[in-house]
């Protein structure tokens, strides 16, 4: 039995398990402890050294977390705000099915924040004031700090940090991958020049220069990326062009996160003009965001990647109730049951401590509003909902 | 398998730790992934095959089981949950136990999720002290070390008194 995980160390003479298997199998031990919440979980680390051993073991974290998937409970909602002097962070989470909202972490004098992805239960997130990149889990409440990234030289302009999170599954690696756009004068207008990009792999200590990007430049790209399948997938984003230069749209570009190469895939003509890429039950979608005002029950496309190999792209039709027919729309992750989250755009929101927030369900193809209540902070300024699964990962141990 | 069809009507005999033999259609025992390896690497059927870990009461327990899930067709999915959720209602935890070393010995996987389920929902709001006793286990933390680990995992204890 292995001892080595953790901070604390015993002497060996008491940290030979074996002695205290019980009389189950470890294989049947580990089939039901990981059907237990992870609170249940970390509390039962205190049983005896045996149960603590195999609780922190890899096999046994990976095995909780995709039977989190479907428990009961295992799913929450992640809600950050900051105060409206946007000093503090503060997180909530909430029950899948809504509720009372309970505070979960704040990070205090942080100045701006954007939480740029989130990933088997993991949330990466970007600090300006500070210029540091974290990660957080917040089912153990565990946050680290990245190294720092190297960024353009000083006389260049450019746009970023744009941070990217994804998770490998064929390595079991997780990465954090940081972008810049470095852009040129050319006709007394900026211009694409060129992408800078670094990557890191969480467990080892420093950032490593990825050489081939792809250098087109109509491929604006880097933010608000989503992993699917070990690949991080980022819609063309005409939305934050930077550049005066008309953005051809019809590109999604993906960096394969075990080969460190990226490619650029078409996309089919009528797709929706959205930055906001999202999983759907393990697939790839992509939701048409309005930003006019669209007459009552006019249907919004949600589009979804069937056939990765093939790239064939399925579309399907939501029609919106009339409270969020308005504002633009947005989409923030999916869970594996198939039902995408879908809210307004936050800082329309009327500053209240509870919101509403809808799930729209692939399979019974119907929509469904979740209430969150208890967000009380004084002037709350909504940031962001994410949907999570619990994951008893150490970010240390990794 | 075509062999398995045309014996479908064909009985085996399994016999327990503590000797009593039970006649088995052929189908039922097929549930098992054990019994059916056995039966396809050609293991006559005639034979008794002993399941030396697996007492009478739990063998009786498992072959209920398996009828039930063998007979019923794939329509009735609603009757079979409703079946396991009755079929260990009442059970105690030694049985339960029983039950699942069993299923696992003889690789009947609804069995095994079914049973390790059921002892998961029943320890979920135990003391750490009646789960020991429940699981065979002793604290072998010295007063300082658990300290020391609820302290490293105190995210697990918040909220809770």
């Amino acid at each position: 039995m292995s001892n080595k995980k953790g901070t604390l160390r015993f002497s060996s003479s008491n940290t030979c398990g074996i002695t205290n298997e019980g009389y189950l199998p470890r294989e049947i031990l580990e089939d039901i402890l990981t059907r237990l919440p992870a609170k249940m979980v970390g509390q039962c680390k205190c049983i005896c050294k045996y149960w603590r051993a195999l609780i922190e073991e890899p096999s046994f974290v990976e095995l909780h977390h995709f039977r989190s998937k479907s428990r009961p409970g295992g799913c929450y909602r992640v809600i950050y705000l900051t105060t409206g002097d946007f000093q503090n962070i503060h997180f909530f989470s909430a029950n899948y099915e809504g509720g009372l909202a309970q505070p979960l972490f704040t990070y205090l004098k942080s100045g701006s924040c954007e939480v740029e992805a989130s990933v088997n239960g993991l949330l990466c997130w970007y600090l300006e004031v500070s210029e540091s990149i974290l990660i957080m889990n917040p089912t153990t409440k565990e946050l680290i700090t990245l190294p720092p990234f190297t960024r353009p030289a000083n006389h260049v302009r450019y746009a970023g940090p744009l941070v990217s999170f994804g998770f490998d599954p064929s390595t079991k690696q997780y990465k954090v991958l940081n972008m810049y756009h470095v852009l040129k004068e050319r006709h007394g207008q900026l211009e694409h020049s060129h992408c800078e990009c670094e990557i890191f792999t969480l467990g080892t200590h420093s950032w490593r220069k990825i050489d081939i990007v792809p250098q087109a430049s109509h491929l604006e790209f880097g933010s608000r990326g989503v992993c699917v399948g070990g690949v991080i997938h980022w819609r063309n984003s005409w939305y934050y062009s930077i550049c005066s230069r008309t953005v051809d749209g019809e590109v999604v570009v993906a960096f394969d996160l075990k080969e460190e190469r990226f490619r650029v895939f078409s996309l089919p003509r009528e797709f929706p003009h959205t930055r906001c890429l999202v999983e759907l039950g393990g697939h790839l979608a992509a939701c048409e965001k309005s930003f006019l005002e669209l007459p009552e029950n006019v249907p919004v496309e949600l589009w979804i990647l069937e056939d990765y190999d093939n790239w064939d792209w399925v579309k399907e039709r939501i029609t919106l109730p009339r409270d969020i027919v308005r504002p633009p729309i947005y989409t923030n992750g999916a869970i594996q049951a198939g039902e995408i989250l879908l809210h307004v755009l936050l800082t329309l929101l009327p500053v209240s401590t509870d919101m509403e927030v809808y799930y729209y369900g692939r399979n019974k193809r119907s929509l469904r509003k979740i209430e969150i209540t208890g967000l009380s902070l004084p002037n709350p300024v909504y940031k962001g909902v994410f949907n999570l699964v619990e994951n008893l990962v150490s970010l240390r141990d990794i | 398998m075509a062999s398995s069809i045309e014996n479908n009507n064909e009985k085996l005999t399994l016999k327990s730790s503590d000797g009593e033999e039970f006649l088995v259609e052929k189908h039922v025992a097929l549930q098992s992934t054990l019994l059916q390896n056995m039966l396809d690497s050609d293991c006559s059927s005639a034979d008794v095959i002993p399941l030396p870990k697996i007492d009478a009461r739990t063998l009786a327990l498992v072959l209920g089981y398996c009828k039930k899930h063998a007979d019923a067709s794939s329509s009735k999915q609603g009757e079979l949950n409703s079946f396991d959720s009755e079929f260990l209602k009442d059970m105690d935890m030694g049985a339960l136990f029983n039950l699942v070393l069993a299923a696992n010995f003889m690789e009947i996987k609804g069995l095994l999720d079914i049973a390790a389920q059921k002892i998961a929902d029943t320890i979920k709001d135990k003391p750490h002290q009646e789960v020991r006793e429940i699981f065979h286990v002793e604290n072998d933390y010295t007063p300082e070390e658990e300290a020391a680990v609820r302290e490293e995992n105190r995210w697990a204890f918040e909220g809770f008194p």
